[in-house]
Parts: structure tokens; sequence; C-alpha cells
């Protein structure tokens, strides 16, 4: 196949512009599945991801379109929409040489948007506007238009105007895709350089690497070598996706398809590495392969101590396909048996906690999550703790640095105030602020993540109505005043309720915590002190105080029966307690105490 | 060996109760009800007419709301199948407002010792509040009756309507004394698909709290006990050691028919059913009609249909013993719970001669002590 004939593109669209609707249009008008077997939002392939109406994982298609008379390749790359998987959409990205960057017609461009198509831009690729939802009463064309150019410079004129639920415009747009994104270039008798854009676990093939073929050629048999470990391995099979996997013979320069070569694990098949042939080396990888970091760390422990293996070989399954997600094993006083798992942000958390529950029908407690701190203690050693528990004596500390972002954030002007109150509140660091046109201000503040990661997203969205929009990136570390908040239940150290907190915030936090355990901790045979603690020093104080009351009702006419059902039922209740001591604490007070507005 | 009289009828359901029991039934079906109930008398006479009777207890529904007649017929029945001669207290329950001297005179008649009277309030709002049909003169006029014809009068009152206060409460049990040996006090309790309950989830009827009621309910104890009345089980109250022998029955787990739609039987010979002598739990059906038509077409006790029915494991006679047990003031024989009492649940405990009970505070929170210590 020649190069010409060749279109590699992603889409870029925030969440809810309607992307994997767009993607369906295309795969449905190329008639790469038959109607038949269309089912809408056809690339999110996991049920969350369709439920959610969000994608998560990365999912490629390959096109076919003939156009004036002749044949065309159309590489779809499908990126998630959300900030916590930046660096997926950027690999994804880079094995393009162009993006539809897809505009609600009814919204305008967002905060989202914008970061993608810096991430485009860095990656050097063409990017075609267009614009969807046309059809919608509330369409703004015209503005929608101006705003692309005001703020992203992009040309709109004649851009693709879409409505993706109608299958409006799409003949035009696949004629724009051809037209207007450049081939891809690269020489085929090279020797091969693949970037891995994404990996999946098969049960059958192993470990599958997604890839864009750069320079070279690749075939069943070729023995291959990931560049950043040196491990090599034998390919069993090439092909592509329409969008089930289709073997093919080989894979040329500018292609795009998977390779499957016995790989045992996904992490193996790392994001962003570059495959070279082992006889025939690249003398250099392709640049930006960066090692997937976890950002959010949170202990999950199994509601039923007794499903701990079974946790443990879900999430060994889940890694399988997430190389991304990362886990050790965890030990707390109060919960048991568990896993200390890192994630990329918190929607990787909720996802992943979700598909444990769902895929694996597994009960789970998970503590409040933390980020990665560097604790250098006074005799010089460093720690990376993700763990507060893990936090020495502070005597032994001599300082504490926390994971520092640049957060965006952009609003319609009114919600200015509030939005800077928030970030001040959050230990916000003002950096600048712009009016991108008469109705959007941009506002950009530099923040410790620990302050995102408890409730920030719910208190943004409820100060602005909604329509105040973020997105973030790690900006290194920063030293900080940082303590370590303990909840003490009737006297005992309940580890699993340990936070880290600035000291400022430590007594505001603290008073939040025990007033929250308060509600949730159900009132029982004795009084129950909750101290929140710092260092031994109790900074707030509530009580449970002890219930009175039980049913003294009429065991009435020898109806015991009923009299041991109600005992049967409440021993039953406390099963699902935890036992802090000799305090019963639901599974959900661990959790409640990030719901806490302070 | 006790026996338990079962009369479901009512003229109207009160606002709380999810009592086995039918308003407004018309004269046929209270007929057939109490043919029936008179069948299963002689069936069960049949299968234990050689046990010696200790205790009767005729409850309902509301027994008093039937003639006269009727529960001397029972009476007859229950005498012409039973030996009765060594029975020490044979109660009735009654409402105010259906209380007649006619109907008490025959009840002293037919062999009955003891009332018991379901006053509940002495406050009218109160009563309305709950679809009580008496009010406060009503309930003292026929206490005063009541006391004429019996030696032996229970009063019921519940604690924890919506105009109760602490005030009331105490000249209540003052008031009731004046006529009554025995008082059966209880926490009002919302019942799953009662009117009142769905009041409260509503928010159309105001109930005090939880801790309320527990200070309404010291309240209450502290006035009994100075006028007299000695607490010896949860909320069961006696002056002059006119306990209620029959439900004390319960609690020390006696052997008792229950007899009529929905009544309960613990057996522990052989019930006809289980070849092995063992210790059975069951009951009827609380339905009428598949009560009356489940006994008319069997002829013996054994066949009557049971809608529930447990063979007793060491287990779950263990458990019986102490959540009953520890109901009453006596207590259960401490080897009964030994090795079972944490010991931060000892502050709730009381010992003396060799058995332990509940202390006052321990009887509030009865429940959460015994899920901890019954293995369930």
């Amino acid at each position: 196949m020649s190069k010409k004939h060749i279109r590699n593109f992603s889409i870029i669209a925030h969440i809810d512009h309607g992307k994997s609707t767009l993607a369906d249009r295309l795969i449905e008008r190329t008639g790469t599945v038959s109607a038949r077997d269309m089912e809408a939002q056809l690339l999110d392939n996991m049920d969350i991801e369709r439920e959610r109406g969000i994608t998560i994982k990365l999912q490629t298609c390959r096109l076919y379109y003939t156009y004036k008379g002749e044949e065309y390749t159309l590489n779809l790359i499908d990126t998630p929409g959300h900030v916590d998987f930046t660096y997926e959409v950027s690999r994804s990205l880079a094995a393009c040489e162009g993006a539809l960057l897809v505009v609600d017609a009814t919204q305008g461009v967002e905060a989202q948007t914008l970061s993608n198509v810096y991430l485009a831009l860095e990656n050097n690729l063409e990017i075609l506007p267009v614009i969807n939802k046309i059809d919608l009463a509330s369409a703004d064309v015209d503005a929608v238009k101006l705003e692309i150019e005001d703020i992203i410079g992009l040309d709109t004129d004649g851009c693709p105007l879409v409505s993706a639920k109608e299958g409006i415009g799409i003949d035009d747009l696949i004629g724009q895709i051809i037209d207007k994104l450049p081939a891809p270039e690269g020489d085929d008798d090279a020797p091969l350089k693949a970037l891995i854009f994404d990996s999946f676990y098969d049960n059958y093939r192993g470990a599958i690497s997604m890839v864009r073929i750069m320079d070279g050629t690749v075939k069943a048999g070729d023995k291959i070598k990931m560049m950043s470990s040196g491990k090599t391995f034998e390919v069993v099979e090439v092909g592509n996706f329409s969008p089930d996997m289709r073997p093919a013979k080989s894979l040329c320069a500018g292609e795009v398809g998977y390779i499957a070569a016995s790989i045992k694990n996904v992490s193996d098949t790392a994001v962003g590495d570059t495959i070279t042939g082992a006889e025939n080396p690249a003398k250099e990888a392709l640049p930006g392969y960066k090692k997937a970091t976890p950002m959010v760390y949170t202990g999950v422990f199994p509601a039923d101590g007794a499903k701990y293996d079974d946790l443990k070989e879900a999430l060994l399954k889940l890694q399988l396909n997430d190389a991304s997600l990362s886990f050790e094993p965890e030990v707390s006083t109060a919960l048991g048996f568990g896993f200390r798992c890192g994630f990329l942000g918190l929607l990787h958390m909720e996802i992943i906690e979700e598909r444990l529950e769902r895929e694996f029908d597994l009960d789970l407690i998970t503590t409040a999550p933390s980020v990665s701190y560097i604790v250098t203690k006074t005799n010089g050693e460093k720690l990376t703790i993700d763990n507060p528990t893990a936090l020495p004596p502070m005597t032994e500390v001599a300082y504490i640095e926390e994971p520092v972002v640049k957060a965006t954030l952009y609003s319609p002007p009114d919600y200015v105030g509030p939005i800077m109150e928030l970030c001040q509140g959050k230990r916000g660091i003002f950096v600048d602020m712009s009016y991108i046109d008469p109705t959007r201000v941009q506002i950009i503040y530099r923040m410790p993540l620990n302050e995102i990661i408890y409730d920030f997203f719910d208190s943004l969205k409820s100060r602005t109505r909604g329509y105040a929009s973020l997105d973030y990136e790690m900006d290194g570390y920063m030293k900080s005043d940082l303590v370590r908040l303990d909840m003490m239940i009737n006297g005992e150290l309940c580890d699993a309720l340990s936070i880290i907190v600035h000291k400022d915030n430590a007594y505001a936090r603290g008073r939040g915590i025990a007033e929250k355990l308060k509600e949730v901790i159900p009132r029982q045979l004795f009084e129950i002190p909750i101290q929140a603690t710092i260092g031994g020093k109790i900074i707030a104080r509530e009580t449970v105080k002890a219930y009175r009351k039980d049913v003294l009702a009429k065991c009435y006419g020898g109806d015991i029966t009923r009299k041991k059902k109600l005992l049967e039922k409440q021993k039953e209740g406390k099963k699902r307690m935890r036992k802090v001591g000799s305090v019963e604490v639901p599974s959900e007070a661990f959790i409640s105490i990030l719901k806490i507005d302070s | 060996m006790e026996i338990y009289i079962h009369l479901p009828f009512c003229k109207s359901k009160c606002q709380y109760c999810d009592f086995n029991s039918y308003a407004a039934c018309d004269g046929a079906t209270i007929y057939s009800y109490l043919a029936a109930l008179c069948r299963e008398i002689k069936f069960a006479g049949e299968q234990y007419g050689g046990a010696r009777i200790d205790t009767v207890y005729i409850g309902g529904g509301t027994p008093s709301m039937l003639e006269a007649k009727h529960i001397s017929s029972i009476c007859r029945v229950l005498k012409e199948n039973f030996d009765l001669s060594g029975v020490e207290e044979f109660s009735i329950e009654a409402n105010p407002e259906s209380v007649a001297e006619d109907k008490l005179l025959a009840y002293r008649e037919a062999g009955i010792d003891r009332i018991s009277i379901g006053v509940q309030s002495l406050d009218d709002r109160n009563l309305r509040s709950m679809g009580r049909l008496h009010d406060k003169d009503t309930a003292l006029e026929k206490l005063a009756l009541a006391d004429k014809y019996f030696q032996n009068v229970s009063s019921d009152l519940i604690i924890g309507l919506p105009y109760d206060n602490s005030q009331l409460i105490k000249s209540e049990i003052d008031e009731l004394s004046g006529y009554v040996t025995h008082m059966s006090v209880y926490q009002l309790t919302l019942e799953e698909g009662t009117p009142l309950k769905k009041r409260a989830d509503e928010g159309r009827v105001w109930l005090p709290s939880d801790d309320e009621v527990a200070d309404l309910m010291d309240v209450a104890i502290d006035t009994l006990s100075a006028d007299g009345f000695e607490r010896y089980e949860v909320s069961n109250f006696a002056k002059g050691g006119k306990i209620s022998k029959h439900n004390m029955g319960y609690w020390t787990r006696e052997e008792y028919l229950g007899l009529g739609a929905g009544a309960h039987s613990l057996v522990k010979t052989s019930d006809g059913r289980t070849p092995l002598p063992a210790e059975i739990r069951f009951s009827h059906p609380r339905d009428l009609n598949a009560y009356i038509g489940g006994v008319n077409c069997v002829d013996a006790f054994d066949k009557i249909p049971r809608a529930e029915m447990s063979v007793l494991s060491k287990t779950d006679i263990l458990n019986e013993q102490i959540m009953l047990g520890l109901r009453t003031a006596n207590g259960v024989e401490e080897e009964l719970l030994f090795g079972r009492i944490p010991p931060e649940l000892d502050e709730f405990f009381a010992r003396f001669d060799g058995r332990i009970a509940l202390n006052k505070r321990g009887m509030e929170v009865m429940n959460g002590i015994l899920v901890r210590i019954l293995e369930l």
C-alpha cells in the first residue's frame, strides 16, 4: 500500500462533545462494521465506558474509503478524554499526522480541549476543526468558529460542520480528512521503529502492543526488541483493527496495527516505548518515552477479609491490561489485609474500584487517597511516602516536599471570585489570569496535588454551577509544612483514617472528620470519644453518646421466633462493621471523611 | 403446661398495631372461628389432655369485645378437654370500652381470676391519636369496675406516645396504681406496615426521640418503684408479688400450647409429628380462613397446618434460655453465661446467689448485649 493513501488521525474533544459518537459514524459510513453489528459507541468497549459515556482506554480502528476514485486507508486512533490520561493521549497523538478537533456547537472550547490541542501542536499534528451538534437548537456555529480562531488560532473557513448523532456532514468530513491531513512518511527499509501507543492483554496471545510503524517493516517471525528494557521477543502475529483484530502479512512504515509476540505481561509493552528489530536495531528510540507514574494512592481492602486472595487475583488481572495500575500488599489494624494501590488520578482510581466491584464481584473498603511525598529525615535520608502511616515521627523529619500541579481553570467571568476563593483555600498560588474572550476567563494556579484529590472537583462544580472546567499537569515538588492527622476512636488509633495535611488546615480538617465520624458511627453500648490528634496532641474531639433504648416490645403471645429473627438480623448487620478496638465502625466511614468541605 | 387462646378480633385496628387481629368481622366469621377454635381445643385435649395445666391466658385481639357467652363456652370446652383443677392463674385481656359488669361476672363464673386491661395512656390526645376507642374517664371507670370483681388486675401502658412527658407518665402511673396490682410498660415501637409507621415516615406525627423515651422510661420505673411495684421483667411490674405467672412461663421456657389463629406453641415431648422427644416451637396460620379451614379439614391436633415450625438444637435452647432468662430480674444461672461476657459488658450485669441478671442499664439495651453474647 502506498503511503499517500494512508491517513493516521486522532479525535480531540472535551468529554461530552461527541467524540465517540463521531467515531461510530465514521466506522458506519466507511462500512467497516455492518449496521447489524453496530452498537452505539462501538469503540468504547468497556461497560463502564459506555455507561459513563466516556472513553478510558484507547481503541483504534482502520477504515477504508474510496475518494475521487482512489482507495484510502484511514487509521482512527481514539483517545481518552480525561486529565488522568494525558500521557496516553500524548502517545497516541504521536502516532498520528493529524487530529480532528471536535467542538460542541452549543458549548464552545473547554479546558480539556485546549490542553489536548496543545499536546497535538507539540507533536506537530495538522489540526482540522470539526464543529459538532449543529442540529441542536442552541447551536451557535459562528460564535464557536470565532472562538476557535481567537483562542487556538485555527482557520475555521470551510471547516466541517457535522451532527455525529444525525449523520450530517460525514462525507464532507472524510473528504477533508483526506485532503487536509498529511500522509505519513517513513522508510520501509530502515531499521524498525514502532511506537507503542497502547497495549492490552489478550487471553490467548498475551500482551499485545498497538503500534504506529515510523520506519521499517515488521512481520510474523521477526525478532523484536523493546528499546527501554532491551527485552527481546519473537513476533507471532501482526495485523490491524477493523475494529476487531485482523491478521496481516506485515506492517510497513506509516501503518498502524498490532504486534503479538507471546509477551506475558503488559508492563513489557509500555506505552511510549519503541519497538525495534533485535538483529538490526535502530540507533535511537523515538522521543517522549515516560514511565507511567501513579499520582494518587489509596488503600483497597476487601470488605470481607476472606476475600483477600480474590482481590489480589482481580488486581493482577486488571494490571495485565493496565500497566499504569500499581499495587503492593498493605496491612491495616482496622481493615486487615489489603493493597496499597497507585493510580494516574482520581478518575482512574474510581474506574479501577468500580471494575473490581463490578467485574470481579468484590465488596471493597477504600481509604482516603494520598499523594506521594518526599520526606527528608534529619539524618539526610530521603524517603518517598504514599501512605500516611509510613511517615516517620516528626522529630526525625527535617522537611517534607509535596507534589504540585499547574491547574488551569476556565470559567465564565461571574465565577472568578468563588474560584479564586476556592483555590486560595486549597493553598493555591495565583499564577495568571486572562480573558480569552468577554465570556471566558483562564485562571492558572499552582496548587498542591494533595488539595485537589479530596473534594476539589466537587467544590469547583458546585461553586460555579458546573460551568468551570479544570485541567492540571504536574509541576514538580515544593517544601510544605505538613503533618499527619490521626484519628483515635475510643482511644485507639485507627490507621486507616490517617491523612497528611498542611498544618494550617489540620485543625479544620480534624474537626470536620471528627464531626463526620460522629455522624456515621452508630451509637453503641458505650460512649465513644472520637479524637483528632497531631503527634499525640488532641486538636478536636467529638463524642458518640451511648444509646439507651432498644426495642422493649412485647414478646407477644409467646412468639419467640420473631425476637430471635430480630437478633439475627442485628447480628448480620454487625458483621458488615469493622472493629476498631471494641467499637464497630461502618465501612463507609473510611471513605466518608473525603466528603468534608473544609 | 400453659394454654394460650387467641381471639383475633377488634372493633378497629389501633395505629401502632401489627398483631394478628382483624377489625370489623361479621358475626358469621366470628362464629366459624369460635367453632374451629373449640374443635382445636378438643383435638389438643386428645393429645395433651393428660398434662397438668398451670395457667390459661385468653388474649387477642380484644377478647372482651366478644359476648360473655362466647367466653363462657370457650372456658367450658377447655374444662371438658383439659384438667384445669391445678390452674394457678386464668387471665383474660380486655379493652376499657368493651368491659361491662355482665361480662366480668361471666368471666369470674367461668373460672377467670385475672384481667389485663389495655389502658395504654390516660391522656385523651394520646388515645385519640393512636386510634384507641376509649378515653381517660372510661378507662378509670372500667378499672374501678374490674377492681370490684377481681383481685388481680393488670394494665398496659405505652411509653413514647406523641403527648407523653415526664409529668404525664408520673401521673398516669400514680392514678393506675390505685386500681391495679400489675403493670406492663412498653415502649412504643414503629412496626413495618402500620399506619403509625407510615405517618411517622411522612412526618405527620411527632414522636419523642429514643433518648427522650429512655428518660420517660426512667420516670416510669422510678414512679412504679415509689408506688410499690417491683420490676420483675424488662417491661413488667408487680405489686405484692402478683406477677403474671403465665408470662413468666414464657421467660422460663415452660411448655405451652397456643390455640387459635397465628398462636405459638412450645412443646418439649413429642408433638406427634417428630418421633423422638424434642423441643419444638410451632405456630398456626395467621390468616383466619387458613386457620379455620386448616382445623376443619383435619381430625387431630398434630395435623393442623403450621405456619412455622422449628425443632430446637442445643444451641437454640441455650440461646433461648439466655435471651428469655435475661428479660427477668431473676436472670439466669451464672454458669449459663460462663465465658460469654466480655469485661467491657460487666457494667450491665448484676450477680447474686450464683445467678446473673441485667441491671437497669443493661435492660435498656438488652438487644445490643444479646447480639454480643449469643451465638447466632
